[in-house]
């Protein structure tokens, strides 16, 4: 035990004849004689605090809250039931509370879940018919898209839906979304063949064709 | 008052409601002092030993009477009570100034019972200081600190109380002295 420890022991307890004189001794130092007058103060204040109170009406409010099924145990309870005040209705499920507290990220929520709707309609639409650049020369069959030998496209091709088959010549990106891009042998892209089965892809390449 | 205590609650187990209501008005100023110690609000205090009387009157079966009833009852409160602390919201504090009013606090609106003669006036603001120092020290010292200035509470009865050792709770009560100290020294260095 510290020295001030004693010191708050001593008041705690009062002094043992056999304990004066080592109280005597601790207290000829100066810092610890202030702390025990600072002791003694605080002791003192702590037990002059305030006390409050209670109301008079006190226990007659704890009798009348007590439930009374103990006294009278066939008692009607179901008469009893309805006298009681009933619970006030939350004003909110848990749900509304954590609505309303998170109205951003609600906001959020509920962008991406209409804009994600929006993609994969147009994602999954992609698929049903097929769509091509319309370039001279391309041979279109019903879901295949021929760059026949020998013929030159000087710009960008882009089947969606269908397969994209080169045998000849492409001068720019061929691209196939929901199909396959097949370069024949001969056949040439100086662009990028890309095929975009993921529809990360598809928005990544929707993105860069809007920009 | 051990005597009739057992005796009132033997007669409450055995069916006899009155004898509850004669409990409540032996017990009620300890409970509530236990629950105001905790809190240090009135209204929230007189909450709280209201249910801890009503907690000790559901359960009065789970009552060992090899056991002090005023211990059973207290550490009841003091559970209602530190449970309480904790559900408060921490914006909310006695101290807050009450808005539209010009330095008033919630404070004020406690019940002042001591009379207010003129050797009152300097104890008032040492007890203004006291009550300041007391919100400053955590929870686990200040409980245990002010539990002790409960009428005569024991260390021992603390221990049941709280839930923890004897020594603990000795431990902590010097500690919460030991700051309230440092917490009154500081304060004379800054005047």
């Amino acid at each position: 035990m510290t020295p001030e420890e004693k010191l708050q022991q001593y008041l705690e307890d009062g002094i043992l004849p056999e304990e004066s004189d080592e109280l005597r001794q601790l207290l000829e130092d100066e810092s610890l004689y202030e702390a025990y007058l600072q002791y003694e103060r605080i002791d003192a204040e702590l037990k002059a605090l305030p006390r409050p109170k209670l109301s008079d009406d006190f226990t007659a409010r704890v009798m009348a809250a007590i439930p009374e099924a103990k006294t009278s145990p066939p008692a009607t309870p179901v008469v009893r039931l309805e006298d009681r005040p009933r619970p006030r209705r939350k004003p909110h499920s848990k749900q509304m509370t954590w609505f309303r507290k998170h109205p951003g990220l609600v906001a959020a929520l509920l962008f991406f879940s209409l804009m994600s709707s929006a993609t994969l309609g147009l994602w999954n639409g992609s698929t049903e018919t097929m769509t091509y650049t319309k370039v001279p020369g391309i041979v279109v069959t019903a879901n295949e898209v021929v760059v026949p030998k020998d013929v030159i496209v000087d710009r960008d091709i882009t089947v969606q839906g269908g397969d994209l088959r080169i045998e000849g010549t492409v001068n720019g990106n061929a691209t196939a979304v929901h199909g396959r891009a097949y370069l024949a042998s001969a056949g040439e892209v100086t662009g990028e063949l890309e095929q975009i089965e993921q529809i990360f892809e598809w928005v990544w390449y929707s993105i860069k064709q809007i920009l | 008052m051990e005597r009739l205590t057992t005796r009132l609650v033997d007669e409450l187990r055995s069916g006899n409601h009155d004898s509850f209501a004669e409990l409540v008005e032996l017990y009620k100023d300890g409970v509530f002092a236990v629950a105001f110690k905790i809190l240090y609000d009135r209204g929230e205090a007189e909450d709280a030993a209201q249910e801890t009387f009503i907690r000790a009157y559901t359960r009065i079966d789970t009552y060992d009477p090899q056991y002090k009833f005023k211990t059973w009852l207290y550490r009841i409160a003091t559970n209602v009570a530190i449970d309480r602390l904790r559900k408060r919201k921490p914006e909310y504090s006695m101290d807050a100034e009450i808005a539209g009013t010009d330095g008033l606090t919630y404070q004020d609106h406690l019940a002042d019972d001591a009379p207010q003669p003129d050797a009152q006036v300097v104890h008032r603001e040492i007890r203004g200081e006291m009550h300041e120092a007391i919100q400053q020290l955590p929870d686990k010292y200040r409980i245990p600190l002010l539990l002790k200035y409960v009428d005569d509470l024991s260390l021992k009865e603390i221990s049941v109380m709280i839930d923890m050792p004897v020594a603990t709770v000795k431990t902590r009560i010097f500690r919460g002295r030991e700051m309230l100290k440092t917490i009154f020294q500081n304060r004379e260095g800054f005047n």
